[in-house]
């Protein structure tokens, strides 16, 4: 199974997608720090946990639009090209989606920890700021379930159509660009920006970081239908072979 | 021939193809979202709203729409191996060419079809306002090139990657880039949504329409060179990117023809005569520069201006009296559009260099005279005149057909060196026949008729600065109490001017201030000048003897829409108002807190409080100045100023510009607002400015009166008006 | 190993009839050579065999057991190479055949080595699959389906794009392979069938019109081949299928298959060809 994860992992680092994806996605990164988290976000340091949580959010959606991306290349025509030859061998295709999944997830985790990179560098030459602990947890919180919940519906659209994983990524850059500031909003940059202004402000000016119970189930919901997605999406490999 | 014959077989293909007509009826559906959720122009004017926005939104969705079919089109050959049949009857190149061109010609005839559509909606709600040139114009200007560049651009992204998701990507990094904050006031980037600044039905401008057609030929140069490199990169005998390129290269013509296109582009670019090349910042210290230099005499100066309003370009002469010369180096500075013909002294030509050091829209010449003995300096010059790049949207200067705007350095050189006597100064100026001019804030009576359509207008004596604006106006003169008033609008606003009796509005100001504060300065001799500005210029300014706001509040939807009425009407009102807290009135000391503004602000407030009740008065001033004013103590940069010093100087420049204002506009005022509490209420405010304003006479230049002279007036001290 | 095919009816959702009611049986070792025009049922009859296609009607069994229960022990056996296919490009030819041996479990990487030697292309396995020609992509797919030296060898067309010195090489390999495995060989190449197949199945229209050994297959079409000289314009007599046409000094030299030759036709030796060509032409 590694050797197989190995090689698929392999052909995507090396695919000039996603090289392209990841410079894509750092020059944004860089853009959207310098535009909009230079200001800090609701009124808090750049560098606060919400300013951070709110930048990951406006990040989000060309980050999962490269994962959309590279998830279409498996429902490509090529793709299927090769799938005529792996149909045939012992390892079923629910394990080499379940692979797949993981060599989205790696590519997916490097993207990320290229944006904290760059947050970091963005952090420390502009405020001297070296306190990322804090981050780590409330950016899982963000984007375990904007990852999951896009590969399962990805894989779910990729299913029936590749061209449908395209319509996928429109709805993302809409929602990304145009979405909503309340308890479900997926990508988070409206929730990090308008809910610290209704929390009282603590003694150094700033609201404490926290999250209402509504936004956490809201981001539940969003990890356990995309895990429900994904393993719809195992099931239905099963039944292959196919009657057509 | 060949390529001729394949391209009617390419055009005929097309036209049958569903989906072209698919893009097409969607084209014509692109325009609807510019009368609602898609308006880049601000939209305050009717040209702005029926004509300019829908016409962008056609042009950035149709150009989207162009790129899909474009990728669609060129990939179906692809995707269906057609082209391993079709590129065995011709030269795959030829085909791109001629399926690219017959793409480009359909997007000809939807543009048609799109301005013919229309055209009957915007005529009718436009009615006396639709000017169909200035329509077609727009269509032709911005669409249709925008259009082409999409095309282009798609084909040559396919051309190049030849993968549907890579050019795709590809258009949408690009298509973005022209949206993004990068160039969010920068017309040569913003290649698919062309910028353009606020439009105006009362004195139109063409500037837009000359940057408009300037920024695409630059991107359809650009777009042209992309899409000819991108030829040499089309597959053929099987060989991958390089290779292809490698052998296209071959061709030497495409790829001359290509370094030729963008090298066109990029020429386009850097030699742009609308906006200067400065930085983009203002220079604050650019004025003052020169102040410390001794400085020789000027006792007269004469103005010879001559505008063609056809090119834009302005030609002038300006010829220096003078008293007492600084031999040796001297320098003027001149708007950076303008270039300098010539320069004599005492009618010898004397040798001059102008340096490329463009700041806040100027450019320096520095000139030598020989001696200390001559009488007269004369300078001509011509040019186009550029807009500052610290603020690219603010057109101030601009000679149009029906509109001419200039002030500062746009009319005439700044000359460092010397101090010029104003008392002795005559300006004359050629404009079109029809134009009424007002100069330095005053109106012209003197003019000769010219047999070329024109008339020079002239003016002689002392002026205040140079100031000139000519347009289409209706001078409207009458007296409130002893004050004169003449007041200027557009001829197309005669109608809306009568029908609200702006002339009240006018007249319920005077009597509000009369009543509270005192008397206006004004009386039949000294009169006062209202003039309405072409909606470009945004609110509204004020100095002595005239103030001056946006047409916006007299255009027709606006004073039936009652809320927007209101808003509008208040920048009339407070621009009136200035004439009491400076101008003729009190002339405030401007501490970046306390100024002119507070006052005007605060009496704003109280006037519309009375005229439109508390709860309106709450909510659009008094709530808003408290917002303002909680966000500004919330910001992280105001709590921990030390942080500001580690940002880019742009941003501490945004940071600082921003608190300005709201110190200004929201913190004085409700600052005034807790001394009236604690004064007693509103009319022993009242009665406090009264007295402020009776004293008046002992606050002049150098002496104005300060925050501490309102604080004495008010019996205060600064602890009381504290905010946190 | 033993796959019987029983009573298996294929009909796709557009409608179309594949296969109609077709019963084979196969056991190792066995070479079955599988002839057919195109559209005939071949390639239907071969994705069923790897369950890549649940058949409308019938079953299949492996040794006995229905063939999906047993998938993961058929795949483990089985070798396949497809009519087309696709290999990711940007691999090595090694590389390639590395994670086709970790998708089929195969754990001894000598066994790459192997089987590049078997297919000739040890001096290519550092070549990225793009650079390779179209008769060295065939020579990988087959490479793949040798891995790991599977019990059931499905080959569709699989000397196609091959030079003859090349189909015959693989042609001796497959003949060497099939001493201990079942190998099923679809092809239009009747000459291929003949050279290395003990059985023969002639499919037509989605049905069998033969099933026995090549030998069976002539002697079926004896006295139904026959030659005649014949002129320019001549037209071919009725009920007869011409089979070749050689100009010669005498005329036109015609080799035609009946099921009645004419009177005027002299009776000749039948090739496998000319065999096949009569069992289709009968089927007709």
């Amino acid at each position: 199974m590694s050797k197989i994860f190995y090689y698929e992992l392999k052909r995507m680092l090396l695919s000039k997608l996603f090289i392209g994806m990841l410079i894509v996605n750092g020059v944004f990164a860089w853009y959207v720090l310098k535009t909009d988290i230079i200001a800090g976000i609701a009124y808090t340091a750049p560098f606060s946990v919400w300013s951070y949580c709110a930048y990951l959010g406006k990040v989000m959606p060309i980050a999962i639009i490269a994962v959309l991306l590279l998830l279409s290349g498996y429902y490509g025509k090529k793709q299927k090209q090769v799938e005529i030859l792996t149909m045939a061998v012992p390892v079923t295709q629910t394990e080499q989606m379940m692979i797949r999944t993981a060599v989205m997830g790696s590519c997916f985790a490097i993207i990320c920890i290229m944006l904290a990179i760059i947050a970091m560098i963005f952090y420390i030459r502009f405020f001297g700021f070296g306190g990322f602990g804090s981050f780590i947890l409330p950016a899982f919180f963000i984007i375990l379930p904007c990852f999951v919940f896009s590969v399962g519906i990805g894989q779910l659209f990729g299913r029936f159509h590749q061209s449908l994983i395209y319509f996928l990524m429109l709805i993302v850059f809409v929602a990304g660009f145009y979405g909503v500031q309340n308890t479900f909003d997926f990508f988070c940059a409206g929730y990090f920006s308008a809910y610290p202004l209704t929390l009282p402000v603590s003694n150094n000016g700033e609201p404490e970081f926290a999250i209402d119970i509504k936004f956490g189930v809201s981001r539940l919901i969003y990890l356990a239908s995309g895990f429900i997605c994904i393993t719809f999406n195992a099931m239905l490999l099963k039944h292959k072979p196919s009657k057509a | 021939m060949r390529l001729f014959s394949l391209y009617r077989v390419e055009l005929r293909r097309l036209l049958l193809s569903r989906t072209i007509w698919i893009i097409a009826i969607l084209c014509l559906c692109a325009l609807l979202p510019g009368y609602s959720v898609f308006t880049p122009n601000n939209a305050e004017v009717m040209s702005g709203k029926y004509i300019v926005n829908p016409v962008l939104a056609g042009t950035v969705i149709g150009a989207v729409l162009w790129a899909v079919i474009t990728i669609l089109e060129t990939d179906r050959l692809h995707r269906s191996s057609t082209d391993v049949l079709t590129d065995s009857i011709a030269s795959p190149i030829s085909l791109s060419v001629a399926k690219t061109l017959a793409m480009m010609t359909i997007s000809v005839f939807v543009t048609v079809i799109v301005s013919l559509l229309y055209l009957p909606f915007t005529a009718a709600k436009m009615e006396y306002l639709f000017a169909a040139d200035f329509y077609f114009l727009h269509f032709l200007v911005f669409m249709l090139p925008t259009w082409w560049i999409s095309i282009l651009f798609t084909d040559a992204f396919y051309q190049i990657t030849r993968r549907i998701e890579l050019s795709v990507m590809l258009y949408a990094v690009l298509a973005y880039f022209s949206f993004s904050g990068f160039v969010s006031d920068d017309y040569f980037m913003c290649w698919l949504n062309p910028l353009t600044v606020t439009y105006s039905d009362g004195f139109p401008s063409y500037w837009p329409l000359r940057i408009g057609i300037y920024t695409r030929m630059i991107w359809l140069a650009i777009a042209l060179g992309a899409w000819l490199m991108s030829l040499m990169c089309i597959r053929r005998y099987q060989k991958n990117l390089v290779s292809s390129f490698v052998r296209g290269l071959k061709k030497v013509y495409f790829l001359v023809a290509a370094m030729l296109c963008i090298s066109v582009g990029a020429f386009l670019w850097v030699s742009q005569p609308f906006i200067d090349h400065g930085p983009e910042e203002y220079d604050e210290n650019y004025y003052d520069k020169h102040n410390d230099i001794p400085k020789g005499n000027v006792s007269a100066v004469h103005y010879l201006l001559k505008v063609d309003p056809v090119t834009g370009r302005l030609s002038g002469r300006a010829e220096y009296t003078l008293i007492s010369v600084m031999s040796g180096e001297n320098m003027l500075t001149l708007n950076a559009g303008y270039k300098i013909k010539r320069i004599t002294y005492d009618d010898k030509d004397i040798e001059y260099e102008t340096r490329n050091d463009d700041t806040n829209g100027e450019r320096s010449t520095i000139f030598t005279l020989p001696d200390a003995n001559g009488k007269r300096l004369v300078v001509e010059y011509e040019g186009f005149p550029t807009v500052a790049r610290y603020m690219p949207l603010s057109i101030s200067d601009s000679i149009d057909p029906d509109y001419i705007s200039l002030m500062g350095a746009s009319i005439a050189p700044d000359m460092m060196n010397y101090n010029i006597d104003n008392k002795n100064t005559t300006f004359e100026i050629t404009i079109p026949d029809g134009l009424i001019p007002i100069f330095a804030h005053e109106q012209m009576t003197d003019f000769t008729v010219n047999n070329d359509g024109t008339k020079t207008w002239k003016r002689t004596g002392e002026f205040i600065g140079l100031f000139f604006s000519a347009g289409k106006f209706v001078i409207d003169s009458f007296s409130v109490g002893e004050a004169g008033i003449d007041f200027a609008y557009g001829k197309i606003y005669e109608e809306p001017v009568q029908d609200y009796d702006i002339r009240q509005s006018v007249v319920d100001v005077f009597d509000y201030c009369n009543g509270h504060y005192g008397e206006s300065g004004y009386n039949t001799d000294k009169r006062l000048l209202m003039i309405q500005r072409s909606a470009m210029y945004r609110g509204g300014f004020a100095a002595k003897g005239f103030c001056e706001w946006s047409e916006t509040y007299l255009s027709p939807e606006t004073l039936k829409d009652v809320d927007k009425g209101a808003t509008s009407t208040e920048v009339f009102i407070h621009e009136m108002i200035h004439q009491w807290w400076g101008g003729f009135g009190l002339k405030c000391l401007d501490d970046g807190l306390w100024s002119d503004e507070g006052l005007t602000v605060y009496s704003t407030y109280r006037m519309v409080k009375e005229k439109y009740g508390q709860l309106y008065a709450q909510q659009h001033y008094v709530d808003e100045w408290q917002k303002a004013v909680d966000e500004q103590n919330r910001n992280f940069y105001n709590r921990y100023p030390e942080y500001l010093e580690k940002l880019p100087k742009k941003y501490q420049a945004n940071i600082n510009e921003s608190n300005l204002g709201t110190n200004l506009y929201k913190r004085m005022p409700l600052m005034i607002l807790k001394a009236e509490e604690l004064v007693g209420g509103e009319e022993k405010m009242d009665e406090i400015l009264s007295k402020m304003y009776a004293d008046r006479a002992s606050y002049d230049y150098g002496a104005e009166f300060t925050y501490q002279d309102f604080l004495n007036y008010c019996g205060l001290t600064e602890e009381d008006l504290c905010l946190e | 190993m033993k796959i019987d095919v029983n009573h298996i009816t294929m009909i796709y959702p557009s409608g179309k009839k594949a296969l109609q009611d077709i019963s084979i049986s196969v056991e190792s070792p066995g070479f079955v050579g599988i002839l057919g025009p195109n559209g005939a049922g071949k390639t239907t009859l071969m994705k069923l065999l790897i369950a890549g296609l649940i058949p409308t009607k019938g079953e299949i069994l492996l040794d006995g057991k229905p063939q999906l229960s047993q998938e993961k022990k058929l795949k483990s056996q089985l070798g396949y190479l497809p009519q087309s296919f696709g290999l990711y490009d940007e691999l090595t030819v090694w590389q390639f055949l590395d994670y086709m041996a970790a998708l089929k479990n195969v754990k001894d990487r000598k066994v790459i080595d192997n089987v590049l030697e078997r297919t000739n292309m040890t001096t290519k396995k550092k070549v990225r699959i793009r650079n390779l020609s179209g008769g060295q992509r065939q020579r990988v797919g087959i490479a793949q389906a040798l891995l790991g030296d599977p019990q059931l060898i499905i080959l569709d067309e699989p000397t196609v794009g091959l030079d003859p010195e090349e189909r015959v090489k693989f042609r001796n390999i497959f003949s060497e392979m099939a001493q201990n495995k079942i190998i099923l060989l679809s092809t239009h190449i009747v000459e291929d069938v003949q050279a290395v197949c003990n059985r023969v199945l002639v499919i037509h229209d989605g049905l069998i019109l033969f099933d026995g050994s090549p030998a069976e297959l002539i002697s079926q079409s004896e006295n139904h081949v026959g030659v005649y000289l014949s002129k320019l314009g001549d037209s071919v007599p009725a009920d007869c299928q011409v089979v070749s046409k050689i100009n010669t000094a005498d005329g036109i030299r015609c080799r035609i298959v009946a099921e009645r030759l004419p009177g005027f036709v002299q009776v000749a030796e039948p090739t496998l060809e000319d065999a096949y060509l009569y069992c289709i032409h009968k089927g007709a």
